[in-house]
């Protein structure tokens, strides 16, 4: 079913958050990873340095988008989206299937 | 109030996320100096203690890492799903409801004479 325009760019913002979140956890290991062999004494301050900086900026990026799409979520209730503690029917279902039948019954009639 | 609460949750887990892989690094630096240390003094039980311990913390903090990570994921995944499960539906398909009842009296009344008179026959 399609979405509103809207609701599909809220989707699309917070799957780039997911991306960016898996990025920083990667980023997390890669660090740690660095951090053994930093230990081991090869030169991997460098690579260490690099994996910690973009893990914070990683997360940085990620958390002030999540708070700025939780704002969005706020400010769309009661105009785009329904109060959060009420719970939804699928009414939209009935109305399908009266016009499933209707276009069954035109083909009938023709 | 619900929203209050998700920016709390992730105010929380940003701040434990940020202080895990500084924990991480530090109790592994610990553990090396502790672990140079102790084979100076050459105690094979201190080492045993000191890098186990140092092993179960880095192990904490690593599973608090991915845990928090997780729980934003999770989060991600409430918010997305409000999106889409608790939409109020467009004005549109009201009007199209209207035009679709007229029809519909139309065509049943139509059926309805078609079968009747298929019976007399």
């Amino acid at each position: 079913m399609p979405q509103p325009k809207y609701v599909q760019e809220r989707i699309e913002s917070l799957n780039s958050i997911d991306r960016q979140l898996t990025s920083s956890l990667l980023h997390a290991s890669q660090a740690v990873a660095a951090l053994a062999e930093l230990k081991r004494g090869e030169e991997m301050k460098h690579q260490f340095e690099m994996h910690a900086r973009n893990f914070y900026q990683g997360l940085e990026e990620a958390t002030v988008s999540l708070r700025n799409e939780i704002k969005f979520l706020d400010d769309n209730v009661g105009t785009r989206l329904l109060p959060i503690n009420v719970n939804k029917k699928a009414s939209d279902q009935d109305d399908d299937k009266l016009r499933e039948q209707l276009t069954l019954l035109e083909k009938e009639l023709s | 109030m619900s929203n209050r609460a998700l920016l709390e949750q992730l105010d929380r887990t940003t701040e434990m996320l940020s202080n895990s892989l500084t924990q991480l690094v530090k109790y592994s630096s610990i553990l090396s100096e502790e672990e140079s240390g102790a084979a100076q003094r050459e105690m094979a039980d201190s080492i045993a203690s000191v890098s186990s311990e140092g092993v179960a913390m880095i192990n904490t903090q690593t599973m608090q890492l991915i845990k928090g990570i997780q729980d934003l994921l999770v989060m991600t995944r409430s918010i997305r799903e409000k999106w889409l499960l608790s939409q109020v539906p467009e004005k549109k398909e009201s009007e199209q409801q209207e035009v679709d009842y007229e029809k519909c009296s139309q065509m049943l009344n139509s059926w309805v004479n078609q079968i009747v008179g298929n019976s007399d026959c």
